[in-house]
């Protein structure tokens, strides 16, 4: 029978061990719209581009255009070292041409200014590159250091053949937290 | 005229490998419409034939020895939009490799090539003096041929079909060496295990994932691939043609891309994750994709929903 061990959060779990900035989504108001932000989707993506996201989105209510706008700001207040991190990727890629993952990944992507008056470097892809591709690796190492053969991974998902798999597997110590869903 | 728009490039070119512009001029050239115009027709029309017909992308970055003036030329792309994604993600390492591939060109005289080929077991040697071996394996669920291709201070190179003798080769050889790199390593080496032929884990390397580690932007097959680490003339389409020369090829850039791609793993630290990746893939399942023996139809005939059969 096979069993399903999961990365509950590894998008917030990945940014907390990136950025060292402390991210509790079970205890936030909208973990989901959290979520989408910190991949660097915008408001538009988040509520109107992409619908598939919408229906996504379990945290209700969903937000207007202003309120998200208001969102925005507090959390960026809250999370400074985040802020200060992702602005240190546009940087980083502006000045290196590639971003590393903790792991040691590399990935090349387009950086631009924030805006005419603002020549910060903002590289909302490579933000994403890390984040997506450090859950990843993270799995991938986790699977080889516990010499366990899944059945087939997927983002954040792994299934496996049996439960002693999946304790080999749990008993791995890694800065994305595992799961068994119930 | 068309290459008066690519001037500021082939400066580029010029001042990256260090030769002037002329000279970057003849083995340089742009899009599609040059191709004709300095290999002929009959040449574009025969890489470009077949199986092969809409796979516009292998011509680009590789070595065309038929020229008008007499001279082998790189190709480089012009406006395809194929390669739009590869553009906005590669284009520096698609420069680099043209720049890189026609400075080859030009101080080699051509493309590279195996300098010792074997088409029969007769003249194969029997020890290897090298660590490294790259093998392929030619057949979907069984092989019918293979190639290998090694460095001892020559690169040698081995197309053979699939016998007694060819087999006990290959089994020898392949104990006798440290390394052995293929492309899509899971494929082969199932159907070789199939055969009697078991590499051990710790020798197997996949060029392919050092590839997408190195360039995840492009496709993962191997003629994609090949221009961005070596110097070569397109083969693929020589798969019915001359299907010896095209599998002793296959063998022969696989080897020729593992060797820079163990100098760039390392320049660029991503020796760690190649390694964890290599780790990782050997413990993921593999199953060599299935041929069809019988009618590929059957399930549908049997459903009675084959073309025609509604509306009797």
């Amino acid at each position: 029978m096979a069993v399903i061990v999961r990365q509950a959060w590894p998008v917030h779990d990945a940014a907390t061990w990136v950025s060292g900035q402390q991210f509790e989504p079970e205890e936030t108001d909208l973990p989901c719209v959290e979520f989408y932000h910190l991949l660097g989707f915008g408001k538009q993506q988040i509520y109107k581009g992409a619908s598939q996201y919408r229906n996504h989105l379990r945290c209700k209510p969903v937000l207007t255009f202003a309120e998200h706008n208001e969102w925005v700001e507090v959390w960026e207040q809250r999370h400074p070292h985040y802020v200060r991190w992702s602005e240190g990727i546009g940087t980083q890629m502006h000045r290196d041409g590639f971003v590393a993952n903790p792991y040691g990944r590399r990935g090349s992507f387009y950086s631009k200014p924030r805006s005419k008056t603002d020549a910060t470097r903002v590289c909302s892809e490579g933000v994403r590159f890390v984040l997506l591709s450090t859950a990843v690796d993270c799995m991938k190492d986790a699977i080889v250091q516990a010499s366990v053969a899944p059945i087939g991974i997927s983002f954040g998902q792994i299934k496996l053949r049996s439960q002693e798999d999946a304790d080999r597997l749990l008993a791995i110590e890694t800065p994305v937290r595992w799961d068994t869903p119930q | 005229m068309i290459e008066f728009h690519h001037d500021k490039k082939l400066a580029a070119v010029a001042a990256e490998i260090g030769h002037d512009v002329e000279t970057v001029r003849r083995h340089l050239i742009y899009g599609d419409g040059n191709l004709y115009h300095h290999a002929g027709r009959d040449y574009v029309q025969m890489i470009k034939g077949g199986r092969y017909k809409r796979r516009r992308s292998e011509i680009y970055g590789y070595v065309h020895r038929k020229s008008s003036n007499g001279e082998p030329f790189v190709l480089a792309t012009d406006e395809d939009p194929k390669l739009a994604y590869a553009r906005r993600y590669g284009s520096k390492a698609l420069v680099e490799s043209y720049a890189r591939n026609v400075k080859y060109v030009i101080e080699n005289g051509g493309p590279m090539v195996p300098d010792v080929e074997y088409y029969d077991t007769k003249t194969v040697p029997l020890t290897l003096n090298t660590d490294t071996l790259a093998v392929d394996t030619e057949g979907r669920d069984r092989i019918f041929r293979f190639s290998a291709s090694w460095f001892d201070g020559l690169w040698h190179a081995v197309s053979l079909p699939w016998n007694a003798v060819s087999h006990a080769w290959l089994k020898r050889v392949v104990g006798q060496v440290e390394h052995v790199a293929f492309w899509m390593a899971s494929h082969d080496v199932a159907l070789l295990a199939k055969e009697g032929i078991t590499v051990p884990d710790e020798k197997v390397h996949d060029a392919m994932h050092a590839h997408q580690i190195l360039n995840p932007w492009c496709r993962r097959a191997l003629s994609y691939a090949a221009p961005l680490y070596g110097c070569f003339e397109p083969w693929k389409y020589k798969w019915e043609l001359d299907s010896e020369a095209y599998s002793m090829m296959d063998a022969f850039v696989t080897a020729r891309l593992w060797e820079r791609m163990k100098t760039l793993l390392v320049e660029t630290r991503q020796r760690n994750v190649y390694l964890t990746e290599r780790e990782f893939q050997r413990l993921m399942p593999f199953e060599p994709k299935p041929t069809w023996e019988k009618d590929e139809n059957e399930v549908t005939k049997a459903a009675g929903m084959v073309e025609g059969e509604l509306w009797q």
